[in-house]
């Protein structure tokens, strides 16, 4: 008898979401993460308005990366109407949004994580792909750093902090940097370049390590927020604080109140609030058959305290 | 009534009846050796006695005091001790703490080990059996097979027993190193301790008993003192 | 000669192997890099050292008992978090803060020992469920949000000097000695050695296993919570995805020491020089600015490295 209640349960349980129609399912990237936070509640602020319960689906880690595909087949026999996506890999990402086109369902891409030529290239009809092109994020800091220095023959010494070995944001964030910078400062000297596969206190032992062997390092360019906050605390722990320009990626809250007390020079920010409102947006657009951009590329914000303290820029609503 | 008794003991594991109700006495300075084919039950019945396996029914008696569904800690407590067939020995440590095993010497607070008290007595007690092992610090595993059976000995003697039981003390040993097992054996009965091992190998036992008990799927088949028999009788016994 | 040092103390010899292959990598290191032999890059050997360095000790007693625990970066995080949540967002003194949470970590090895005990299940599967449950509420009270920015005089404090040296390496001193005691001087740490020897034999003889192996996951968690705090001190944060994969660098460091991976033989000296190894190696590739994809490649050269020593070793 016992058993039987059971079996019913697991059934219903199986079965209920095939009831329901419409919809929507957003696969993130594994919660402890403030940039997907931020992200999230875009898109369930932009869902509310719409009247819509989206789904959303969180692998348990982002380093085991298989998560993704396993995440996506199970979203898939809940048969939506739309598939978005932050894959974890390019690979993983074609594959899953392959398996739910043969399905019928709708595929996209959130936060650009994957290269828009390659899915076409596989025959991937993604709706619309959304997010900073990472490369330009790069770009933008090594920019930045330029114009920090304005001699053009000024020679920085500088650490690069990649993230993940084998994810775009970890790899094309670097490339950019080191591709703008040749241009705009040639002289500048890379010291080190290494992955902190996104960990605060792995990049905070490359810092200080980087640090014993050119302690007059200039900047530090770590491709995301965590990571540059790792810096920070072996800069303030060698006693070099305000000595090194540090910068970092995404715009997290704990990154602006760095940066507000000085401790980092800045964040670049992709809005990631705004990247899940628009998300979410053209997702009902697209179910709904609405004719939309295929690719759009989300703006950066350069967070420096001078941006923070003024309060003025119009994105900043967008920054959470 | 002194010495150590066993009074209508059975033992059972689920629907098999290991031991047939059994009735023994033991006597202190006296070998008894207990043999049977496989599965006659002598092992059970050792167990039994060194408490790892509780009886369905009866009761064991040491000195008058009873020691039935008292758990093998118990039983040490008690003076009761085992030497087991894979002589239970922490390979890796070295000869004296497997002599002290589980009854290590500690000072008075936190427990602090006190090494130079047992490296003390644990030589003394060596050279008393006349084992000889070069270095006490050496990993027991590292020792030969007659040596290792020696330490497992010294620890069950360490503590004078008044009842020690042998699970085949011979029965993984090169020849060469049989004899000094046996001496080792005959050494305890000569402390006036109850004896009883058993054994596969006829010629020790016949060489170290005093009585030998053959068994027979779970019943005493003979119980007579070693003068007044013959290995081919024991023989006929086992097989027949 | 040689065979005769192998069998009469296997621990000298591993911890021989260990330091000479430390002395390689350290006069490798010192002959390419002018800077590594520097105060202050020992420095930062030690305090970057200092967070596995604890874990692995914990290790150390949980391996030598005959288990492995894969809970110790879970309850790690779990640890760092919530004394950074009791600190900033409970206002809680630190004297309060600090000790709760490692005692929290104490409470979740004490529980992985206990449900190890009563399911008598391997404690590799009962550590990956609590590696989970600790991870989880690492997020749940942290919000998964890292928690940024501690009071100024828990960060000046921590990442100051006490006694000439930095907080995280006296912490990892103290914990070493500790350890040493523990494992080499008291009945506790005989056990716990005998146990992961011959459990049988153990049993038998009247050690209470189930009393030693809660002991040992206790001081497991207890020393993964300290090593949360020295990670919490070190970033300024809570973060609750903080050290992934840390459980099997300290149980490598704990392996590298001449521990054996079944337990009854495992040093404390042996670990630390087994983390040492490990930290020396990360430090000096970076100094050399080798890149990513072949500092990966040397710590896996050097893990195969450490499997033909314990080859040779178990050829006794």
């Amino acid at each position: 008898m016992k058993r039987a209640v059971w079996i019913a349960l697991l059934l219903a349980f199986i079965v209920h979401p095939a009831l329901a129609d419409d919809k929507y399912i957003f696969i993130m990237k594994a919660i402890g993460n403030p940039y997907w936070q931020a992200l999230k509640e875009g898109i369930e602020d932009a869902s509310k308005k719409a009247g819509v319960t989206p789904i959303l689906m969180y692998p348990i880690s982002d380093l085991a990366k298989e998560e993704d595909l396993n995440l996506c087949q199970s979203a898939i026999t809940q048969k939506p109407r739309i598939i978005v996506m932050g894959a974890e890999t390019t690979s993983i990402g074609l594959e899953c949004y392959k398996q739910a086109q043969a399905q019928g369902i709708l595929v996209a891409d959130m936060d650009a994580t994957i290269s828009v030529d390659l899915a076409k290239k596989s025959g991937v009809d993604l709706q619309y792909s959304i997010g900073a092109d990472n490369t330009l994020i790069g770009e933008k800091a090594a920019a930045f750093v330029a114009a920090h220095f304005k001699d053009k023959n000024a020679a920085p010494k500088i650490l690069i902090i990649e993230g993940a070995v084998g994810s775009p944001p970890g790899q094309d964030r670097p490339i950019g940097f080191k591709r703008k910078l040749a241009s705009l400062l040639p002289k500048a000297e890379i010291v080190n370049s290494l992955s902190a596969e996104w960990d605060r206190l792995r990049a905070m032992n490359i810092t200080a390590d980087t640090l014993m062997r050119t302690p007059d390092l200039n900047v530090i360019f770590a491709a995301n927020d965590v990571m540059a906050l790792g810096a920070v605390e072996a800069v303030r722990a060698a006693g070099k604080q305000g000595q090194v320009m540090i910068i970092g990626v995404d715009g997290i809250p704990d990154a602006r109140k760095a940066v507000k007390d000085g401790l980092m020079t800045a964040s670049i920010t992709q809005l990631p609030y705004f990247i899940g409102k628009r998300t979410a947006e053209l997702a009902f657009d697209a179910v709904q058959g609405k004719k939309i951009e295929r690719t759009e590329s989300a703006p950066l914000l350069v967070l420096t305290k001078e941006v923070l303290a003024a309060n003025k820029d119009p994105l900043l609503t967008y920054v959470r | 009534m002194s010495g150590l008794r066993l009074e209508n003991i059975t033992k059972s594991f689920g629907a098999i009846q290991v031991l047939q109700p059994m009735t023994l006495a033991f006597k202190a300075g006296q070998v008894t050796a207990i043999v049977g084919d496989n599965g006659a039950g002598k092992s059970t019945l050792l167990k039994v006695m060194a408490g790892i396996h509780k009886p369905n029914a009866g009761a064991i008696y040491l000195d008058d005091k009873l020691l039935t569904n008292l758990s093998a800690a118990d039983h040490r407590a008690c003076g009761v001790e085992m030497v087991y067939q894979d002589l239970a020995l922490a390979k890796q440590q070295n000869v004296v703490a497997n002599l002290f095993l589980g009854r290590e010497q500690t000072r008075t607070c936190f427990g602090f080990l006190n090494r130079t008290a047992m490296a003390e007595r644990a030589k003394n007690e060596l050279n008393r059996l006349g084992i000889s092992i070069a270095d006490l610090n050496t990993p027991v595993g590292m020792l030969s097979g007659g040596q290792q059976q020696a330490v497992a000995i010294a620890r069950a003697a360490l503590f004078e027993p008044k009842v020690l039981l042998f699970d085949e003390p011979t029965a993984a040993l090169a020849a060469r190193e049989v004899g000094q097992v046996l001496d080792l054996i005959r050494q305890q009965k000569e402390q006036g301790r109850i004896v009883i091992l058993v054994s596969h190998r006829l010629n020790d036992v016949f060489a170290v008993a005093d009585r030998i008990v053959v068994m027979k799927q779970g019943r005493l088949i003979s119980d007579t003192p070693t003068a007044a028999t013959s290995m081919s009788k024991v023989v006929e016994n086992i097989v027949g | 000669m040689f065979a005769r040092l192998f069998t009469q103390n296997q621990n000298r010899l591993y911890i021989a192997q260990c330091l000479l292959f430390l002395a390689a990598l350290g006069a490798f290191f010192s002959l390419a890099s002018p800077y590594f032999l520097s105060l202050g890059n020992v420095n930062n050997v030690l305090t970057a050292g200092a967070v596995i360095g604890l874990m692995a000790i914990g290790a150390t007693f949980v391996i030598a008992s005959g288990g492995i625990d894969l809970s110790s970066a879970g309850v790690m995080a779990f640890c760092g978090t919530l004394c950074a949540f009791c600190l900033q967002k409970g206002g809680w003194s630190p004297w309060l803060a600090l000790p709760f949470s490692i005692g929290l970590g104490g409470l979740c090895g004490f529980l992985t020992g206990f449900l190890v005990n009563i399911t008598e299940a391997p404690s590799f599967i009962v550590s990956l469920g609590m590696m989970s449950v600790a991870r989880a509420a690492a997020y749940i009270v942290s919000k998964g949000m890292p928690i940024y920015g501690l009071p100024d005089n828990v960060i000046s404090a921590g990442q100051g000097q006490m006694l000439g040296l930095q907080v995280p390496v006296l912490l990892l001193i103290v914990g070493i000695v500790l350890a040493w005691i523990l494992l080499t001087q008291t009945q506790f740490g005989l056990h716990t050695l005998i146990l992961g020897d011959n459990a049988f034999a153990a049993q038998a003889m009247g050690v209470p296993a189930g009393r030693v192996r809660l002991k040992t996951f206790t001081l497991a968690g207890i020393y993964s919570g300290v090593a949360g705090i020295i990670f919490m001190l070190r970033t300024n944060s809570g973060d609750p995805t903080a050290g992934q994969g840390y459980e099997l660098i300290a149980i490598t460091a704990v392996i590298l020491g001449g521990a054996n991976l079944f337990g009854g033989r495992a040093t404390i000296i042996g670990t630390v020089l087994g983390v040492l190894c490990l930290g020396v190696l990360q430090n000096g590739l970076n100094l050399l600015a080798v890149s990513t994809y072949y500092q990966t490649l040397f710590v896996g050269l050097v893990l195969i490295a450490a499997a033909f020593l314990s080859r040779v070793r178990s050829q006794r």
